[in-house]
């Protein structure tokens, strides 16, 4: 028996009511294309909440902030498009190649980036972004600034939506079991301590690649089958800031480190900036900085910190 | 029975261009209790911190237990035997008592010692045993010290060294930690303290070194401290 159990997680009361409505939801996602027309609308709830989740993955667990987070998003998409387009192979396989290929780059990217610390991390990882998008906006090999088109045979709503509905099941159960575990536990001594962690042994370096790696493969999964549905890409739309911007505001809406946070940060934002999208262009960017100060200054640990900390309090009056 | 555990030769250190250290020489034998001593910013902590890996020096050589570990990372020195009680405690502040001395038993060597070492810790801090699922952040000053010291022995050490451990606690705390220290070293462990609190520590260690200014000015036994003229009045305000 591993020492390594921390104590928290007891199937308690408010727990199992929390299991039961997660179990609702997720019948109604798999029955959904049968009466609800509009399952695009689903697909991007569903591909934002595992943009959020797979920030959270590292920002959350290991205190972090990724400001390139959109790189494996735009690396997965683009290796998955490319697939398609040259080499015409089966969606699927494209799909866990652009995660695969993006996880790699995790890798890469972690093991200079990890030796830095706060606004250092933010910054650096800030620039890779950057200089992805000049990268891909001037390589003619990837379509340059023009982008590249899947032929129309891939378009498969349906599929795709039911494809969207398996990866952000594993990305979220894959969040669960990483804070369960004694690599999740290593990841919450990092973040409280990073000095003192290392010196009582754990690897941090090691730890923080292995949480960007997952990471990474969870938002280049979301890239590849976000193309997957639009069918395009461009530099623009695959290096966008306002991409990570919008992953760290789900999270940090949701609780920030929890494992259902971003689920419902995700859900919720994405709602209202299609909603305002739709009628004040351009509005939901000011919503989002609006968002951000007001969760740190009044709920830093989001809707479900904060619900969890208002419920205790009830239950402790009463 | 002198048999070196840690030997510490001519350490130098740097801090980006400016030297921290210059030629620091230390033993530690087995079983024994030594004391650094010295002044803020003399370079006790950037001393421990080369030791323990944290920072890699310039030059010069650390063995433990005869093996080099100058090039050793800090993850790894602690998984050899020996683990140190950082300053200012550095706590795991909102997670418990208990949850802490896990963790301070990471690594494999730890692990398969883990009940008994966890059962020995209670036994030396009853407070700790009545408090394990508590928030490490809620214990007092003396308490999180106490907490601190447990969960470096959770690594199942064969040497502890201390980070001024008395720093910020009430003298009457400072003494009940000190009298743990002494216990410590009567059950074997070896210990490297490094202090300021000069008199309480004199009178626990077997031996002694001063570092002034990144320097090791002098070394000898308490006794030999309490009789040097300049050190009287420079350290210890006799």
């Amino acid at each position: 028996m591993s020492p390594l159990k921390l104590t928290g997680f007891t199937l308690t009361r408010r727990r199992s009511a929390e299991m039961a409505v997660i179990l609702v939801l997720l019948a109604l996602l798999l029955v959904a294309p049968t009466f609800f027309a509009r399952i695009s609308v689903l697909f991007f709830i569903l591909n934002w909440i595992v943009l959020a989740e797979s920030f959270n993955m590292f920002a959350g667990l290991t205190g972090y902030v990724n400001f390139g987070h959109v790189v494996f998003y735009g690396v997965g998409g683009y290796v998955s498009a490319l697939l398609m387009v040259n080499a015409h192979a089966s969606p699927y396989v494209a799909v866990i190649a652009g995660g695969l290929a993006s996880s790699l780059l995790a890798l890469g990217i972690s093991l200079p980036t990890t030796r830095l610390r706060g606004a250092y991390f933010a910054i650096a990882t800030l620039s890779i972004n950057e200089a992805f998008f000049v990268t891909f906006d001037s390589w003619d090999a990837v379509g340059s600034a023009p982008g590249l088109s899947l032929p129309i045979s891939y378009y498969q709503p349906v599929v795709e939506y039911y494809v969207m509905v398996v990866v952000a099941i594993a990305c979220v159960l894959s969040m669960y079991a990483i804070s369960k575990s004694k690599f999740g536990i290593a990841l919450q001594a990092i973040r409280q301590q990073e000095v003192t962690a290392n010196s009582i042994g754990i690897n941090a370096a090691y730890y923080k690649s292995l949480a960007l790696v997952f990471s990474g493969f969870f938002a280049g999964l979301a890239g590849a089958l976000a193309i997957w549905q639009i069918t395009f890409i461009d530099p623009p739309s695959a290096f966008n800031v306002t991409i990570t911007v919008t992953s760290i505001s789900m999270a940090m809406l949701g609780g920030l480190g929890t494992v259902i946070g971003p689920v419902i940060g995700g859900a919720l934002l994405y709602e209202l900036t299609d909603l305002l999208g739709l009628s004040y262009p351009f509005i939901h960017l000011i919503i989002l900085g609006v968002i951000i100060v007001g969760v740190v200054l009044v709920i830093p640990d989001g809707i479900l910190g904060a619900s969890r900390r208002v419920l205790t309090k009830v239950r402790g009056r009463r | 029975m002198t048999e070196p555990l840690l030997e510490v030769s001519r350490l130098a250190v740097n801090y980006g261009a400016v030297p921290v250290l210059w030629d620091i020489s230390l033993t530690v034998n087995r079983g024994e209790l030594v004391v650094l001593l010295g002044s803020n910013g003399a370079g006790k902590t950037t001393s421990l911190r080369s030791v323990q890996g944290v920072l890699k020096p310039k030059s010069g050589k650390v063995a433990f237990n005869s093996k080099d570990i100058t090039a050793l990372a800090a993850n790894k020195v602690t998984a050899i035997g020996l683990s140190l009680v950082p300053e200012g405690r550095g706590l795991f502040a909102t997670m418990t008592v208990e949850e802490n001395l896990q963790l301070g038993a990471f690594s494999k060597r730890a692990r398969k010692r883990f009940g008994e070492n966890l059962s020995s810790v209670y036994e030396l801090f009853p407070i700790l045993k009545e408090r394990k699922g508590q928030r490490a952040g809620s214990l007092s000053g003396g308490e999180q010290q106490m907490l601190a010291i447990g969960r470096g022995l959770m690594s199942d050490p064969e040497m502890l060294m201390l980070d001024e451990p008395s720093l910020g606690l009430a003298p009457i705390v400072v003494s009940k930690v000190f009298k743990v220290l002494e216990g410590l070293k009567d059950r074997g462990l070896t210990i490297l303290l490094v202090e300021q609190n000069v008199e309480v520590s004199l009178a626990i260690a077997d031996r002694g070194y001063l570092l002034e200014n990144g320097k090791i000015a002098f070394e000898g036994t308490p006794d030999q401290f309490r009789a040097n003229e300049s050190l009287r009045e420079a350290y210890l305000g006799l």
